[in-house]
């Protein structure tokens, strides 16, 4: 056996075994799909199961107002995670990147704020992004301090009305 | 049809395919290279608070240095250049290896430096370009290269099926069959005049749904279907990427998909061709 067999096999065997890997992470066969991601440094075992089992079926909205400096609150001023859909969209998307990660960071934030106790999902870094974030925009008056606030509504054609998700302590700007 | 059996041209399509589909997703991030500074949404520095590495780590130093704004913007114009070398004929005409290697590195520190925003398109672009340099290392190699064009075709299949079979334990999906009116009514991946097309109209929802869970679970069939059998599952496949970019704006995922769908005639077709003998 040559040097060439051997990385021919050695490439094969890989091949083989990421396939093995990526299947087991998609049905958590042996309860394996944690031992596998937590290593999974760049995101090479995909998720595969898109839009299932439960479907995204509403919109977030990504709401902020600050306080100036007499602690006076301004009004509440939404920031648009969904963007406007264009033909030219099915070639050209730039927002899509941005719209996925703030719709993945807030809906990771919701899902942590339910399970965890303040003070563990607050230094997570979906929550310390999404305040950086909101800090970033750009304002008006000079405010002393932040605070954001996630709500959820129901389409185009709603069937009931927009609810309120989530909504965070003032941070410093 | 024979054309497909040929190993040298499934590897031409898949590179065309995934390159086209990678450089209009890094020109995309490169459009948005403000978001990569440190006081937006991808600030390194809340990022690299991941990394639980000592702080001398040389693996800290490293991503440190590489991927800190505006460094990174580096990465995806090196990445950029990699893909034009490859995709303008007549410019590169030494061993694609080499350039191949660059993208997949780029592509690496790219995913590493997205813990949020990536996306199933981003994940099979990687697989793919993986592959390609595997390829292009040693291209006489045709157990790696048939290897490769397997472990595609597998993934691609295994995608399809992993999707299907979700959405059949979904109650949206299945014994409340309203999930393709649902995600079209959201803002966020819908269209509002394919919503109010299809509010009301009950049967064509039914329809959506159920034909999109049963030929996504079905998928892995295409292998034994043979010619012209696999059409309707590549033809749907096709419809199915080409409506997500129109409707949903998901336009990486025609690229990255449709990179495999070369992978899985040639298996289709070597599989045919072993039951008839």
């Amino acid at each position: 056996m040559n040097l060439s067999d051997i990385f021919t096999y050695i490439i094969v065997g890989c091949l083989g075994f990421w396939l093995l890997a990526s299947a087991i992470c998609q049905f958590n066969i042996l309860r394996l799909e944690k031992f596998f991601r937590r290593m999974d440094y760049f995101s090479l075992l995909p998720r595969w199961s898109f839009f299932a089992p439960n479907p995204g079926v509403t919109d977030y909205h990504l709401l902020y107002r600050d306080k100036d400096q007499e602690d006076e609150c301004g009004r509440w001023t939404e920031y648009a995670i969904a963007s406007k859909r264009t033909l030219i969209g099915a070639v050209w998307n730039p927002k899509k990147r941005a719209k996925k990660a703030l719709s993945d960071t807030v809906q990771t934030m919701i899902r942590s704020s339910n399970k965890l106790e303040p003070s563990q999902y607050k230094t997570s870094i979906c929550y310390i992004a999404l305040v950086n974030f909101i800090a970033s925009l750009p304002r008006q008056s000079e405010s002393k301090s932040t605070q954001f606030m996630i709500m959820e509504s129901y389409g185009h054609y709603p069937t009931k009305g927009p609810k309120m998700l989530f909504r965070s302590e003032f941070h410093k700007l | 049809m024979e054309l497909f059996l040929n190993i040298e041209f499934i590897y031409t399509c898949m590179k065309y395919f995934v390159l086209v589909g990678i450089s209009i997703s890094t020109i995309e991030l490169l459009y948005n290279w403000k978001s990569f500074k440190d006081d937006r949404l991808y600030s390194w520095k809340v990022i690299a608070t991941r990394d639980y590495r000592n702080e001398n780590h040389i693996l800290h130093k490293f991503s440190n240095f590489v991927l800190k704004y505006p460094n990174f913007l580096g990465v995806i114009i090196l990445r950029l250049i990699a893909i034009l070398l490859l995709i303008i004929p007549s410019v590169w005409t030494y061993s694609e290896a080499p350039l191949l290697l660059a993208i997949v590195l780029t592509s690496l520190l790219i995913n590493y430096r997205s813990p949020f925003g990536q996306d199933g398109s981003d994940q099979m672009s990687t697989i793919v370009v993986i592959v390609l340099f595997l390829f292009h290392i040693n291209p006489e190699n045709t157990i790696i290269a048939q290897a490769g064009i397997w472990f595609i075709a597998l993934q691609s299949l295994l995608s399809y099926f992993t999707a299907g079979y979700f959405k059949a334990k979904g109650k949206k999906w299945t014994t409340h069959p309203n999930a393709v009116f649902l995600i079209f009514n959201t803002s966020t991946y819908g269209s509002k005049p394919i919503a109010g097309y299809l509010q009301n109209k009950q049967e064509i929802i039914t329809f959506l749904t159920w034909s999109t869970v049963a030929i996504e679970a079905t998928f892995p069939l295409v292998l034994i279907t043979g010619y012209p059998g696999m059409i309707i599952f590549l033809g749907w496949g096709l419809g199915f990427h080409l409506m997500n970019a129109l409707v949903m704006g998901l336009n990486s995922f025609l690229w990255a998909f449709l990179a495999t769908y070369g992978a899985i005639i040639y298996c289709c077709m070597q599989l045919s061709a072993y039951w008839i003998m």
